[in-house]
């Protein structure tokens, strides 16, 4: 029989990875349907009630703290506000991965627009909003203030410090390389312990801007010491002759940045960029060890009181797949972004 | 530099000396305006801290100094990263090769783990596992294989009465096995008197390590006894070291497998076949033809991987571990001294990123020399 030849150990060492993993899948799979689902508590008062009325996942915590994790210690009367405000940042994100908006002119008004109507949404104190303290804001809606703005007022930096290092004179250049070098050699805490910690007592009190804000500082640097190395990988990789070029057209120092220089160096380091993205929203998290109750840190507040306690996994589980909706998408139009770039240049 | 000199329009020798002290004095003058105008005080180093750091690997007790208290967070620090270091490289490796696999269902289930565990933060990760191992049983029922025991306070294992002298007695061991290695091997070198004379450096060296560490060895296991509400004697891994090393080796482990997948890549698909029409084995042709030339590529990525794990250590503060920044943070509150406290941290950080820097350069230097001759 001509086929059997064709059963190469490789075949069947294939054919016995997929069954048995196919088989651990299933086992999986059903014990953990059997637990979120079968057994599954959906309605209950506490853990204790849960462990009584059915010995799988307890729902329950979901439903009594799920607004925690979301929303943090917004006021639950308010609610819709954080929903729309995050909505808001959401599109914004969602509009940035579209190709016509990646142009300079397009996200910076798009992203100012979304950042001012979100904090004026949060914060309330017009059109007669009741004003909410930054204090109370949390979970999810934190997460995306801190990233959003991080990213506003980074990216910027990162450009500048790129630029400085690039190619400005040595006196800007060296001082500049050295802090960068110094902040990507320490962890993102020690800065943040810097911000919330150190500076209170080095600076007088009115020059500084609420916690929340000087944090958002913090991330907003570190985050910028690591893109202003991408973006210069970008700068050192540009032609020459692009420049140049610019020059013997008469075009001023300016133009030649914003539209020859920058413009193609972004196009070049986007993947990389996504990539810090992704590294940025996921550092979100680290506000969790300043003291913030963003998602990370509502996870293990809603389990904080004794009722709750031993439903870890539930809450876990929802937080991860909240971050890992978030993560994932971000990742995966990285890839598809390096993919496309690795055709434009075979090309 | 030297082109850019050349290009650059010529300038009076004096300017360019200028701006190069300026470049220099810059950062120095923040740095000594840090020192000096912010009224910088070490004093309070000396002081007694008043609090406990629980099982820490050098003893600590509330009476001591905060220096002390620096050091065992220093020292905490370096542990838990190279143990999640080691480890992740090890997982990072399987997982790469079970990626390169070729069989389909395995490559797939790889790629979603390193979807899933890159994906979600790793603080969240670290509260994930330091919850489940809170949730073991306690001490009293604690699990136990082969005369350890894990319960919720930590793993306790059987451990040498006097771990130093069985350590000297290890290192000894291996370093007369290495002499012996390069004792045979010497004669297709170049060098082989060199090759001999310090083979047979090394073999003393190793054997005076093992006759000291029999002299202070106590032949003597000590076991894990459970006793009362606890568990006394062996070595206790409590669970908050191991909470945030369990995170830390599954987190980076997903990264560095990309890392060395990359490095299998760079290697020639011509070494492979012909490994293989030499006659070596799979295995032979993994670890004596992909590995070592795949290495010089795979360094200097995984030289940052190894600063990274150390920064990440940091947030072993969320589960309770008392590593460097935990202890700075500590400090800074109870002596009211966070700058100081802060620029410890900084330094202590650097000092290990120096380190690691400097030993993987070294090897790195090595492995490219090996790879031209």
């Amino acid at each position: 029989m001509p086929g059997l030849r064709r059963i190469r150990p490789r075949n069947i060492a294939s054919a016995v990875s997929y069954v048995a993993l196919a088989g651990l899948a299933a086992f999986l799979g059903y014990k953990f349907y059997v637990w979120a689902v079968v057994n599954a508590v959906w309605d209950a008062g506490s853990t204790a009630q849960c462990a009584q009325r059915g010995t799988g996942a307890c729902w329950a915590v979901v439903r009594e703290r799920g607004r925690l994790v979301l929303f943090g210690l917004y006021p639950e009367s308010q609610q819709w506000r954080a929903i729309l405000g995050g909505s808001i940042i959401l599109v914004a994100a969602v509009l940035s991965c579209l190709r016509p908006m990646q142009r300079l002119q397009r996200l910076a008004p798009l992203w100012l627009a979304a950042m001012v109507s979100f904090s004026v949404l949060m914060s309330g104190g017009w059109f007669g909003l009741p004003t909410v303290e930054a204090t109370s804001w949390g979970g999810l809606a934190l997460t995306f203030y801190i990233f959003s703005a991080m990213l506003m007022i980074g990216m910027p930096l990162a450009i500048l410090v790129a630029l400085g290092r690039h190619s400005g004179p040595q006196w800007l250049s060296r001082p500049l390389g050295m802090f960068v070098d110094l902040i990507r050699s320490i962890p993102l805490t020690a800065i943040l312990f810097f911000m919330a910690l150190v500076l209170p007592t080095l600076v007088a009190s009115q020059l500084l801007g609420d916690k929340l804000m000087r944090v958002i500082l913090g991330f907003s640097v570190f985050f910028a010491c690591y893109q202003s190395e991408v973006i210069r990988g970008g700068l050192q990789a540009l032609d020459k002759g692009q420049v140049e070029a610019g020059r013997s057209l008469g075009l001023g120092r300016f133009d030649i940045l914003t539209r020859i220089v920058l413009p193609q160096v972004f196009r070049m380091v986007l993947p990389q960029t996504v990539n810090q993205i992704v590294m940025a929203f996921k550092d979100t998290s680290y506000v969790a060890i300043i003291g913030f109750f963003d998602m990370t840190a509502s996870a293990s507040a809603a389990l904080g009181s004794g009722q709750w306690a031993s439903a870890f996994v539930e809450i876990y589980l929802l937080v991860g797949v909240l971050y890992l909706i978030f993560g994932y998408s971000l990742s995966r139009y990285g890839g598809y972004l390096e993919r496309k770039a690795d055709v434009a240049y075979k090309r | 530099m030297k082109s850019a000199a050349a290009q650059a329009p010529k300038e009076h020798p004096f300017v360019g000396l200028t701006l190069t002290i300026a470049s220099y004095a810059v950062p120095l003058a923040l740095l000594a305006f840090l020192f000096f105008g912010a009224g910088l005080n070490f004093g309070f180093l000396n002081d007694s801290t008043n609090w406990d750091i629980i099982s820490p690997p050098i003893s600590f007790s509330p009476q001591d100094p905060y220096w002390r208290a620096f050091l065992v967070g220093f020292v905490n620090t370096i542990v838990a990263g190279a143990t999640a270091m080691v480890f992740a490289v090890l997982l990072g490796f399987s997982l790469a090769l079970l990626r390169m696999s070729g069989l389909p269902a395995i490559e797939g289930g790889v790629r979603l783990y390193s979807d899933v565990i890159r994906n979600v933060p790793v603080i969240l990760q670290a509260m994930f596992w330091y919850a489940i191992l809170l949730n073991l049983p306690s001490a009293r029922e604690a699990l136990s294989a082969g005369g350890a025991f894990i319960s919720n306070r930590g793993i306790y294992l059987p451990w040498p009465v006097t771990p130093l002298a069985a350590g000297l007695i290890g290192l000894g061991l291996v370093m007369i096995l290495v002499a012996v290695g390069r004792l045979r091997s010497a004669r297709e070198k170049a060098d082989p008197g060199r090759r001999r004379l310090s083979a047979i450096v090394l073999a003393i060296l190793g054997a005076a390590a093992m006759a000291w560490g029999m002299a202070r060895l106590e032949p003597a296991i000590s076991w894990p006894v459970p006793q009362g509400r606890g568990i006394r004697d062996g070595l206790r891994i409590p669970v908050e070291f191991l909470a945030l090393v369990l995170a830390l080796i599954l987190y980076r482990a997903a990264y560095i497998a990309e890392i060395f997948r990359a490095g299998f890549r760079a290697v020639s698909h011509g070494q492979i076949e012909a490994a293989r029409s030499l006659g070596l084995s799979g295995w032979d042709t993994l670890f004596r033809i992909r590995l070592p030339q795949a290495l010089v590529t795979i360094l200097p990525p995984l030289t940052s991987e190894c600063v990274l794990m150390v920064k990440i250590t940091s947030i072993g503060i969320l589960v309770g571990f008392p590593d460097l920044y935990s202890i700075s943070v500590n400090a800074s509150t109870m002596a009211n001294r966070s700058m100081e406290a802060l620029l410890l941290l900084v330094v202590g950080y650097l000092v290990i990123n120096l380190c690691i820097v400097a030993v993987m350069n070294l090897l790195n230097r090595r492995i490219s020399r090996r790879g031209r001759r």
